[in-house]
C-alpha cells in the first residue's frame, strides 16, 4: 500500500464531489438548517426564539448529526463501488498501477474529506453566530459535538462503502442504504423500546422527565450508530439523552468509551468492504 | 499537429512476451465464458482479437488486467501475475474499456491530469493529449456533458497518455466517424512504430485486418484460430478470385478457365464466372477466354478478406453472426 495512490484517489474524489452540485447544495442547506434549528430550538424548549449558547443549541442541532449528516454520507457512498462499477469508470480507475485497498481507502479518505468539510462549513457558520449572539461558553463542548458529528458522518460513509461493494447494482446500494438508515433512525429505537416495555419498563410521555433506563438498554444502544452519536454529542456539552428522553448514563457509559465505540463502527465496516472489494469481479 | 508526432521517449524495452495468459477459463454459474486460453503477445506487435459479441473478449481482457478472478489459470503482464503484483503489472499500461466511463463533474483537462498523475506522464502532455484526439476545444467543459464520441475519444486520450509500453483497446472506434476511426489507426500505428505493444480487440474486421500484425479469433470462449490475416486465409483455404460477367451464357467459358494452369476452382451461375486463382494467373483467365470469342461484360476481383476468415472460425464453432 503506498500513499501516493491513496492521495491520488483521495484527491480525485474530493475535486469530483466538491464539483457536484448536489453536494454544493447539501452543504448550503446545512448552514440553513444548522442556524435555523439553533434559532428556532429555544422556542421548543420554552425559552422563546433567538440563538442561546451552546449548551441549549446542541439539543437542536441533534437532528443535523442523526439525520442529515448520515444521509449525505449514504448519498456520498452508496454509488463508490457499485455504481462506478455499473458506470464503467471503476474499470478505468483499476487498470491503473494501483492496488484495490489503495483505491478504497483513497475513495474513503476523499468522501470522508468532503464530510469533514460541510460539517466544518456548516457548524462554523452556526457557531460563529452562536458565540456572537450568546457568547463562548460550552464552545468546547460544540466542538466536541462537531467532532461527532463528523465520526457519525465516517461511520455512514463506512457502512455506506460496504454495501456499495457488497451490491452488484447501483439500485440495490440506494435500496440497501435506505434501510440501513431507517433502520437505524426509527426501527432499531422501536425494538428496543419494545423490549423495554416488554420487560416491564415504565415511562413517562413526557420527553422532558427523566427516564431510569436499564442497564441492557444501554448495551443495546452501543449496537446503533445513531443512537451512540448521538448520546456522544448530548454528553460533550454535559448533558445526556437516548431513546429520544432525558436520562441518567450509568457510570460506564463513558465519553471515551462511546468514541470507542463509533470508531469501531466506522473500521468495522471498512475492513469488511476491503475484504469483499478484493473478491469482487469487476 | 500529426498524431505521429511524440513528446516523449519511445516506449520499448521490458520481456520479450508482454502479454501472456495460460490455461485461463472464467466460468459464470453455469456458463463458461472463456475455456483454456493461452495467449502470448510479442513485444512491438499489433495484435487484433477477434469475435463475435458474447465470444468473451472482454472477460478475457479484464482478466488479463485482474479486474475479474479466473476460475483458473494465470495471466500476466510484463512478465508479471497481474494478481499477485498488480501495482508492477499494469505499470506503463495504456487501456480502453469497451464502455469508455469518466467523473462527471470533472472537465476533460482535470480527468487527464489525473490519469497522467498516475502513469507518472508529465501535466504538460495534457493539452497535446487532447489535441492529438480533437478536443483542444472542449479541454474545460465537465465530462458529463460530452456526447459519447467525445467521451470515446477522450478515453482514448487517457488511454495513451504517458507513452505506454502496452496498449488494451477494447472496441476501440465504438461510436466515432469515420474520420475519427481513422485517427484512431493512425494513432495505434504510430505507438507501435514507437515501440508499444497493442492489444486490440474488436468485431470490425476491417478494422484488424488494417492494422494488425496478428489476429487470434475466439469463438465461445475458445481460441479458435491465431495467426498472421494472411497466413489464417491461406490456412483455411480461402482463395483470391477473379469474377468475370459474360454478355450471354456460355458452357465453353468454365471449361476454358478450367484449363488454364494454376486455375484453383471455377464455379458458373447466370453468365458470371467466379475463378478462384492466384492474381498472376488472372490474365491468363482472361485471355484464355477472349482467345474463345467469349464476350465479357465487365471483371472485378475477389481478394480474401479477415471477414471471410472470421466467418469460417466461427461457424466451425455454431457462433458467428
Amino acid at each position: 500500500m503506498r500513499p501516493r495512490g491513496i492521495f491520488l484517489i483521495a484527491k480525485k474524489e474530493l475535486m469530483d464531489k466538491i464539483r457536484n452540485r448536489w453536494i454544493l447544495a447539501l452543504s448550503l442547506l446545512f448552514v440553513v438548517i444548522s442556524l435555523t434549528l439553533a434559532y428556532l430550538g429555544g422556542g421548543q424548549m420554552g425559552l422563546g426564539l433567538g440563538f442561546r449558547d451552546f449548551r441549549a443549541t446542541v439539543p437542536a442541532l441533534s437532528p443535523v448529526m442523526a439525520v442529515l449528516v448520515p444521509l449525505v454520507a449514504l448519498i456520498l457512498g452508496y454509488a463508490t463501488i457499485a455504481g462506478e462499477d455499473e458506470s464503467g469508470s471503476l474499470h478505468l480507475l483499476l487498470s491503473l498501477a494501483v492496488t484495490r485497498t489503495e483505491v478504497l481507502l483513497g475513495k474513503f479518505l476523499g468522501l470522508g474529506a468532503v464530510i469533514l468539510a460541510t460539517v466544518l462549513v456548516g457548524m462554523s457558520v452556526t457557531g460563529i453566530v452562536i458565540a456572537a449572539a450568546a457568547g463562548t461558553e460550552h464552545g468546547a463542548g460544540y466542538l466536541g459535538f462537531m467532532g461527532i458529528t463528523v465520526l457519525a458522518g465516517l461511520v455512514f460513509l463506512s457502512l455506506s462503502l460496504l454495501l456499495s461493494s457488497l451490491a452488484k447494482r447501483r439500485s440495490t446500494a440506494i435500496g440497501g442504504a435506505v434501510f440501513l438508515f431507517f433502520f437505524f433512525l426509527v426501527i432499531f429505537d422501536l425494538l428496543v423500546l419494545g423490549l423495554m416495555i416488554a420487560a416491564g419498563w415504565e415511562f413517562s410521555l413526557d420527553p422532558s422527565s427523566i427516564q431510569d433506563v436499564p442497564g441492557w438498554a444501554w448495551v443495546l444502544l452501543l449496537a446503533d450508530p445513531l443512537e451512540t452519536a448521538s448520546l456522544a454529542g448530548y454528553m460533550a456539552v454535559g448533558t445526556t439523552q437516548a431513546f429520544g428522553y432525558s436520562v441518567v448514563a450509568p457510570p460506564f457509559m463513558t465519553m471515551p468509551l462511546l468514541v470507542f465505540v463509533l470508531l469501531l463502527w466506522m473500521a468495522v465496516p471498512l475492513l469488511l468492504s476491503f475484504v469483499v472489494f478484493h473478491r469482487r469481479d469487476i | 499537429m500529426s498524431v505521429s508526432d511524440t513528446t516523449h521517449p519511445p516506449a520499448g524495452g521490458g520481456p520479450e512476451v508482454v502479454l501472456e495468459t495460460r490455461g485461463l477459463r472464467k466460468v459464470f454459474k453455469d456458463v463458461v465464458a472463456v475455456q483454456a486460453l493461452d495467449l502470448s503477445l510479442r513485444r512491438g506487435e499489433v495484435y487484433g482479437f477477434l469475435g463475435p459479441n458474447g465470444a468473451g473478449k472482454t472477460t478475457t481482457i479484464k482478466m488479463v488486467l485482474g479486474l475479474t478472478f479466473p476460475t483458473s489459470g494465470t495471466a500476466r503482464l510484463q512478465g508479471i501475475d497481474v494478481f499477485a503484483d498488480p501495482v508492477a503489472a499494469r505499470t506503463g499500461l495504456g487501456y480502453l474499456p469497451e464502455s469508455v466511463a469518466f467523473y462527471e463533474n470533472l472537465t476533460a483537462r482535470q480527468t487527464l491530469a489525473f490519469f497522467a498523475e498516475a502513469k507518472g506522464a508529465p501535466k504538460d502532455s495534457v493539452p497535446f493529449a487532447l489535441e492529438r484526439v480533437g478536443l483542444t476545444e472542449a479541454i474545460d467543459k465537465r465530462v458529463g456533458r460530452f456526447s459519447r464520441g467525445m467521451r470515446q475519444l477522450l478515453g482514448i486520450a487517457q488511454a495513451f497518455l504517458g507513452e505506454p509500453r502496452l496498449l488494451i483497446l477494447d472496441e476501440p472506434t465504438i461510436g466515432l466517424d469515420p474520420i475519427k476511426t481513422r485517427l484512431v489507426r493512425e494513432m495505434i500505428r504510430a505507438v507501435n512504430s514507437n515501440g508499444t505493444t497493442v492489444f486490440f480487440s474488436s468485431h470490425i474486421l476491417s478494422e484488424v485486418e488494417e492494422v494488425c500484425d496478428r489476429v487470434g479469433v475466439l469463438s465461445a470462449g475458445a481460441l479458435v484460430g491465431e495467426d498472421s490475416p494472411g497466413n489464417l486465409s491461406a490456412l483455411l483455404d480461402v482463395r483470391p478470385a477473379l469474377i468475370v460477367s459474360l454478355f450471354e451464357p456460355s458452357a465453353s467459358a468454365r471449361r476454358i478457365a478450367e484449363s488454364v494452369p494454376g486455375v484453383f476452382a471455377v464455379r458458373e451461375t447466370d453468365g458470371v464466372l467466379r475463378v478462384e486463382c492466384p492474381k498472376d494467373v488472372r490474365g491468363e483467365v482472361l485471355a484464355a477466354i477472349a482467345r474463345e470469342g467469349i464476350r465479357v461484360k465487365d471483371i472485378h476481383s475477389e481478394e480474401p478478406s479477415l471477414e471471410e476468415v472470421f466467418v469460417r472460425l466461427t461457424a466451425r464453432r455454431g457462433d458467428g453472426t
